[in-house]
């Protein structure tokens, strides 16, 4: 049966909301029979039409109700005043309440305000350059058959050339070259330094200060260098430094042309130094050295920063742009590049890039963080809103009474909203102090963060932390504010039986087990993460690394090291490599087999002959390397079983031999088969591999050391060190404590992930413990009448305990089932190598929470339950 | 000549009420204007045109009893008083009267 058609509701609702009382039966009532005509002259959608023509034509004067005028007339001042002092006064009658409402909300306001604080910080990066709004990046595009999409912070500088210097709208060019760095030796002393090639313009497109020299000629001639006052202090101390020169290796003699201060902290060019960029083009000429900068080709040459003449739209720039990278792109077989231009303050909170110049902080990074600290804050307005509207029983009297002495909806309002801003503004105060406190506690996460976050307190942040604290007040104070507002007067006379605040109960019980359930998420991926970090560093890699010491080469010759580091006697043996294993660092390589045509990526490893045995890793067949390796025409390489596999070589016997091409035609002969171990970070699986032996690309030295007492060996080694390179300081690293700086990603999560935790969990227990005296003092009457006709203590506690038993139940239910669900199927499936989840990584932090949560509920309903039945029947 | 203050649309409200049996309510006035004069008026207009005549005292209403029809809701009935029905009358006295005046009323037909 076709169901009878209805007049829109909405509309209907709407018209019933803005009609005048006396009138809506009658006028509705016509509409309606119209409707119902129309439905049958002309359908049902024209019938609907006509009636919300109908109702909107409804709204004039002589229909719509009158809007109720709020007796709003605001006083000013005095009534402020008033209103304040009213907060205070209620505050102070409920001490607890009061206490557990600031405590709670301070807790993860300090959580808010550090975000504040690190946020503004963040977006105030490079807003100290003067042109700043029309100084643009040119970033590119890079869509790739092969890798995919990427992004990349350099660009073709040869445009700089080409385009820009002929734009009529772009005043200033300014190309930038990272890769300045080598040993400079002033008369005194000789250190490493490091810097950017800049074009002349530099100092005009950024603001960076000089305190000498001159700003626009100091990087015009080639071999000029500008130093930043630190590095001046360092090379020059206090003497006069303008025309001083530095021999930098490998480069020559450059000029001091100036000083820099350094820069700014909230920068995210950060410099030691910078040489002229027309420098580059002498050292080509010389072949020290090798710069395809002025080919499109070369993606990675360097970074092109320009300002526009005016405010001028940036449409011109970007098709001009355009049409350059197509012809471009038609070069490369399997890329497709686009320029693209970023505006110099949306570098920093930007987009993930690589080749960043500098500091990088994604946005989107900052908004998960904004999310998860809202969860929290929210949180705790929840607890707020729950305390005022439970304890507003207590205060229908006075609400009451205030009505009747003509006070309007609004003003109670305004006055609830008061005591709200009241509370969270001594919050804020609260708030302040925690996290001044917890500072230290968050710098010490990571290194990183001390430079991704200052958390001073800047007058910008200080308005900021007002705003929030007023914000955090309204929200959590509207709700209470509205219901407590809107009874009537005479309900609220009458007392709490006419007063149906309880229907917000199972609102405010699912709230509970929301705050439950999220505390219990937290304790449960703390827990599961710690095993998991404790997996990963204690995995068995198929390698030893214990007690090999990582010193970094630098540019030491590998033989003299070998001399010097053998006269330590707790050295048993010395081998050299390119770079670590099984620490997520990389070199790659494209290989195939005579036969096949593609080529596939291999991992590598650069090492001297004795790394194998130094690091424990077996041969499967086929010997390790020997000096007279060199003397073969083929590069000779060690491959793992994988690699057999993969390649398809048969056994590790059969591969011995094989030769591999690189798709240049180089030849790789197989001389040996190790077995597998895991090179990479443990969320791959082991792919193919091989060592090669070429020295030239050898950076650490891998020394096994055997002795009882580390600090007197490092003495030693530090020695030794000192004596065969003067100018970088020593860069060991034990094996075990690379690896687990692999893996502190963990670290960091389960640092943040742990102050979360305590801070939900101290959340959720204040929600719980707020409610649970509120509801077993509402019953104290019950609980004595119940006693005095006989209920034993224990059935009583049961009784009052009973609901929030079963609220802890559902929490349990909850979080349990999501995080496992989350870890099982989305996080460690992208891990090849997981430990294993069991009863007790679950079962422990539930068991915690539930427990502190059955204490909370039970000391509260156990005090109310042996309550002697004369004290609470006589409370009338 | 006493002013009566009756608008063109009022008047005619008075007429079509006085037309169906002097007892009707909104929506059928409603019909009755769509049909007699072709013309379409929202009930919201209507609205406030009745309550205007009504507020004149041209017009009275009494609510009717609840029906299975239209939901249960009640209609409003309207009926013209005897001072709208004098009302009208005078209005229609004077045009009567200024027709009377027009002298040798002929249609000048332009034959062109």
């Amino acid at each position: 049966m076709d169901q009878k058609p209805q007049v829109p509701k909405y509309s209907k609702a709407f018209f019933k909301w803005i009609c005048k009382d006396g009138y809506f039966e009658e006028l509705e009532g016509d509409l309606e029979e119209e409707f119902y005509r129309n439905v049958k002259g002309h359908g049902e959608s024209v019938a609907k039409w006509t009636y919300r023509k109908e109702i909107m034509l409804m709204i004039r004067p002589s229909v719509i109700r009158k809007v109720a005028r709020p007796g709003f007339r605001f006083s000013g001042v005095p009534m402020l005043n008033n209103y304040v002092k009213t907060a205070f006064r209620n505050i102070r009658k409920s001490a607890l309440f009061s206490g557990i409402n600031i405590i709670g909300l301070s807790l993860s306001m300090a959580v808010g305000l550090l975000l504040i604080s690190g946020i503004v910080y963040q977006f105030s990066f490079d807003q100290f350059h003067e042109k700043k709004d029309r100084t643009y990046r040119v970033i590119t595009n890079i869509q790739d058959s092969y890798f995919g999409a990427r992004t990349s912070a350099t660009t073709s500088v040869a445009l700089a050339n080409d385009y820009f210097q002929g734009s009529r709208l772009v005043e200033n060019t300014v190309r930038l070259n990272s890769s300045f760095g080598g040993n400079a030796t002033s008369e005194s002393k000789t250190l490493p330094i490091n810097g950017l090639y800049a074009d002349e313009g530099f100092f005009e497109l950024f603001t960076f200060n000089l305190v000498r020299g001159d700003y626009s000629s100091a990087l015009s001639k080639p071999f000029s260098i500008v130093l930043t006052e630190r590095v001046a202090q360092l090379f020059f101390e206090d003497s006069e430094v303008l025309g001083q020169s530095l021999e930098i290796s490998g480069l020559g003699l450059f000029q001091v042309t100036g000083i820099v201060k350094d820069p700014p902290s909230n920068s995210h060019l950060q410099f030691n130094s910078l040489v002229s960029y027309s420098t580059i083009n002498t050292l080509m000429v010389q072949d020290s050295l090798y710069l395809t900068h002025n080919e499109y080709d070369n993606l990675n040459a360097g970074y092109l920063y320009f300002s526009l003449i005016d405010d001028v739209d940036t449409k011109e720039i970007e098709m001009g742009l355009n049409s350059i990278a197509e012809g471009v792109s038609a070069r490369f077989e399997n890329q497709e590049l686009a320029y693209e231009l970023q505006p110099l303050t949306g570098i920093v909170p930007g987009k993930a890039m690589s080749n960043q110049i500098g500091y990088e902080m994604e946005l989107l990074v900052l908004i998960i963080f904004s999310v998860l600290a809202g969860i929290i804050i929210l949180s705790t307005c929840f607890n707020y809103t729950n305390l005022s509207v439970a304890r507003a029983l207590g205060r229908t009297k006075e609400i009451a009474i205030r009505k009747t002495m003509g006070g309007s909806r609004f003003q109670i309002f305004t006055q609830f909203i008061i005591e709200a801003i009241v509370i969270s503004m001594l919050a804020l105060v609260v708030a302040t102090l925690i996290s001044i406190a917890l500072k230290p506690y968050i710098y010490g996460l990571s290194a990183d963060i001390q430079e991704m976050f200052s958390f001073d307190i800047t007058p910008t942040v200080a308005i900021y932390f007002l705003l929030f604290a007023v914000a955090v007040g309204v929200l959590a104070g509207f709700l209470p504010a509205l219901i407590l507002s809107k009874q009537e007067t005479l309900k609220l006379l009458k007392g709490s039986d006419q007063f149906r605040f309880l229907r917000f109960l199972n609102l405010r019980k699912s709230l509970i087990i929301f705050q439950f359930s999220l505390s219990l998420i937290c304790i449960i991926s703390a827990s599961v993460m710690l095993k998991q970090f404790r997996y990963s560093i204690n995995f068995d890699m198929g390698f030893d690394r214990d007690q090999v010491l990582n010193v970094r080469l630098y540019e030491t010759n590998p033989d003299f090291f070998i001399d010097e580091f053998s006269k330590i006697p707790e050295i048993s043996t010395i081998s050299m490599s390119s770079g670590y294993l099984g620490v997520g660092a990389r070199s790659r390589y494209w290989m195939r087999n005579e036969e096949a045509q593609d080529s596939m990526v291999v991992n590598y490893l650069s090492v001297s002959p004795g790394y194998l045995i130094n690091h424990n890793i077996p041969l499967v067949s086929g010997r390790t390397f020997n000096e007279y390796d060199f003397e073969s025409s083929d590069e000779l390489i060690i491959v793992n079983e994988k690699f057999t596999e993969v390649f398809q070589l048969g056994s590790p016997e059969e591969a011995i031999g094989e030769v591999i091409l690189s798709p240049s035609g180089k030849a790789f002969r197989i001389i040996g088969v190790t077995k597998n171990f895991n090179y990479d970070r443990l969320r791959n699986p082991v792919g193919s591999f091989f060592f090669m032996n070429d020295p030239n690309q050898f950076n650490y030295a891998n020394l096994k050391v055997n002795s009882p007492d580390i600090a007197t060996t490092m003495e030693k080694v530090e020695a030794s060190w000192a004596t065969i390179n003067g100018i970088h300081e020593l860069d060991a690293v034990f094996y075990d404590d690379r690896v687990e700086e692999a893996y502190s990603f963990y670290k960091i999560a389960l640092g943040i992930i742990g102050f979360v935790t305590t801070l939900t969990i101290l959340i959720a227990f204040m929600g719980l413990l707020g409610i649970v005296i509120y509801t077993s003092k509402s019953r104290t009457k019950e609980v004595a009448i119940r006693k005095v006709l006989g209920a034993d203590e224990k059935g009583l506690v049961y009784l009052l305990s009973r609901s929030f038993i079963r609220m802890m139940v559902w929490a349990t239910t909850i979080s349990v089932g999501i995080t496992f669900a989350f870890f099982n199927f989305v996080v460690l499936p992208r891990e090849a190598y997981r430990a294993s989840l069991g009863f007790w990584d679950f079962g422990l932090g539930v068991i915690i929470i539930v427990g502190i949560g059955l204490l909370t509920i039970t000391t509260q309903t156990i005090r109310v339950a042996r309550a002697n039945p004369v004290d609470s029947i006589q409370n009338e | 000549m006493k002013e009566t203050n009756l608008g063109e649309f009022q008047e005619i409200l008075l007429l079509l009420i006085l037309s169906l049996n002097n007892k009707t309510y909104g929506a059928e006035i409603q019909r009755a204007v769509k049909e007699e004069l072709d013309r379409t008026i929202s009930r919201g207009a209507l609205h406030t045109a009745l309550t205007r005549l009504e507020e004149k005292g041209f017009i009275k209403s009494t609510m009717g009893g609840s029906t299975k029809e239209r939901g249960g809701r009640r209609k409003r009935f309207f009926s013209v008083t005897n001072s709208g029905q004098s009302a009208i009358r005078d209005a229609k006295a004077l045009r009567d009267h200024l027709w009377s005046k027009i002298p040798g009323l002929t249609f000048n037909v332009n034959l062109g």
